[in-house]
């Protein structure tokens, strides 16, 4: 089985925000919700001032306060490591919404807190998730973390990465590439 | 029924209630003020704030029932029924809140034992359940089992204040909720509610002329007190571990409440309306009277009121600030409350009203008196 994981190059974001509007358009989403979104970090100072992009959305974490948290198992973790979430048990309480340290969640029209799924329809055919797939300068690099041998592991091993609120204990299955 | 002035102003207040329940229930969270960013807004509050009422009223009966407390005794039934009443408004409440209550089902065919509020209703059943069979053992006069079932229903309901403190305590997102204090917090402030109630309550028994009692008044004077006292070192321990560590997350919440967007709130309808003006109120007094308390406890209860309501938005006014940004200042996140919601709390304050003024009949009922005996006595309106 595999488990998957992400590989984010903010050193190659433009801003384009190709990867919300690919992510809206094949989730059906509606204008006031968004799954993922870009994160904008002015750095240094004036002169010597740069900017980085970081897209942030579902972290689907290891240790995911809002699975602990829910009260019917509407959010749950698959064994392929993506955090899921079952409509159907939703009792709306939105303890999620409250736990989520990345502010992942959005509510949608039927007061259920939705979010990024990794797109598994798409994974289940081979392919990448909209956002992975839409973008022009492969940001986002899916992959299996189990697989020795595939490239989000190589890419692993070759930069030095990180991961958001590490010392929050989510363990997020979502790693960044260090400038 | 009887109908008079207060059941007609009760039922009013229900149906404004209803009214702000059928928007939710038609617009979704649209009709409430909550955003992605502030996802738990005045309900959670309002229910906080009544359930937190109720388990306060118990453990201050079980001062009574348990502890042989001769001055809580005269009002204790009184303690029991509101225990009930405010309870019952606190479901009601909640029941709206949730986005999806047709799926309750899954509370029961999926569990999930890792969360709080999955153990709620369990835990506020159990406590329910027991709460109603000691009011009846009180009203019916089984002197034999009120004293175990004071103690069973006393430990329930600190078992369900733990389990609320758990709730806010165990997320890691928001530091101002997260930590050890969260279940102690609750037990606290859910005493101190429940005395400015049983200080109401006295007054309105003594009003209906059942026979004032001097001692109870006292008695609850003396806790008033206390409580305030316990009440201004957690605020005070709050306040200075908040500004002396500078934890990211919590230490803004405070400022939010110190000198930001809370700052009326905390200052004008926490603080002074909670503690400073009725501890006043309370030790000004010459000869404290049983009218004096009550409004003292009214006064705290309108306080305790925004306690709960500034508890549960400070601990998310704060952004989550997911990426660490040097140059970004903190902007609070914005947050509103809307009629509606406004609505379901009035409509909850009216529910125990409704229900404090059928309490004769409920007791009757209780009492199990047939409907021939009841009418023959003329002292009930069926």
């Amino acid at each position: 089985m595999a488990k998957y994981g992400l590989l984010v190059f903010p050193e190659r974001c433009t801003g384009c925000t190709a990867c919300n509007i690919a992510c809206a358009s094949h989730n059906q989403l509606g204008l006031d919700v968004s799954y993922n979104r870009l994160e904008f970090l002015e750095k240094g100072t004036y002169p010597y001032v740069k900017m980085e992009i970081l897209p942030v959305q579902c972290q689907h974490c290891d240790n995911a306060p809002c699975v602990s948290v829910c009260p019917t198992q509407a959010t749950y973790k698959r064994e392929d490591g993506i955090v899921e979430i079952d409509a159907d048990k939703c009792i709306g309480c939105k303890y999620c919404m409250a736990a989520c340290p990345y502010e992942a969640r959005q509510l949608n029209e039927k007061r259920v807190p939705e979010k990024c799924r990794w797109c598994p329809e798409m994974l289940e055919k081979g392919e990448q998730p909209a956002c992975s797939a839409t973008c022009m300068n492969e940001v986002r690099l899916f992959g299996d973390l189990e697989d020795p041998n595939s490239q989000l592991n190589k890419e692993l091993a070759k930069h030095e990465v990180y991961q958001l609120l590490e010392a929050k204990g989510t363990k997020p299955s979502i790693f960044y590439v260090k400038k | 029924m009887k109908i008079n002035k207060w059941t007609i102003l009760s039922a009013a207040f229900i149906l404004f209630g209803l009214a702000g329940a059928a928007n939710i229930f038609i617009h979704g969270e649209h009709a409430m003020g909550t955003t992605n960013k502030i996802p738990w807004g005045i309900l959670i509050a309002g229910y906080e704030y009544f359930v937190g009422i109720s388990t306060g009223l118990l453990l201050v009966a079980a001062l009574g029932y348990v502890f042989h407390g001769k001055a809580i005794i005269p009002i204790g039934k009184s303690l029991l029924m509101f225990a009930i009443f405010s309870l019952i408004s606190g479901f009601a409440i909640l029941l709206v809140e949730l986005g999806n209550p047709l799926n309750f089902i899954h509370y029961f065919l999926t569990p999930n034992f890792t969360s709080p509020i999955w153990w709620m209703a369990p835990l506020y059943g159990i406590y329910l359940l027991l709460l109603v069979t000691l009011t009846v053992f009180v009203v019916r006069g089984n002197q034999a089992l009120i004293r175990p079932f004071a103690i069973m229903t006393a430990v329930s309901a600190i078992v369900a204040l733990i389990c609320i403190g758990f709730l806010f305590g165990f997320i890691i997102a928001r530091p101002y909720w997260n930590g050890p204090i969260s279940p102690l917090y609750f037990i606290l402030t859910s005493v101190f509610s429940g005395i400015a109630m049983a200080s109401v309550i006295a007054f309105l028994q003594e009003r209906q002329k059942t026979r004032a009692n001097f001692e109870s008044v006292k008695f609850l004077r003396m806790l008033s007190l206390s409580m305030m006292g316990v009440m201004g070192v957690i605020y005070i321990g709050k306040t200075f571990v908040g500004l002396y560590g500078q934890v990211p997350g919590k230490y803004e919440s405070l400022l939010a409440l110190l000198t930001g967007p809370l700052s009326f709130n905390y200052w004008v309808l926490e603080i002074s309306l909670a503690i400073v003006i009725p501890f006043v109120l309370i030790v000004s007094a010459r000869k404290l009277t049983a009218i004096k308390l009550g409004l003292a406890g009214l006064l705290s209860l309108t306080g305790i009121f925004f306690m709960r309501f500034n508890m549960v938005i400070a601990g998310q006014i704060t952004p989550l600030k997911v990426v660490k940004n040097p140059a970004e200042e903190t902007v609070f996140n914005l947050f509103s409350v809307t009629w509606s919601e406004w609505a379901l709390i009035i409509g909850g304050i009216g529910i125990m009203a409704m229900l404090h003024l059928q309490r004769e009949l409920l007791e009757r009922i209780i009492k199990h008196k047939p409907a021939a005996e009841l009418k023959r006595h003329g002292d009930v309106t069926l």
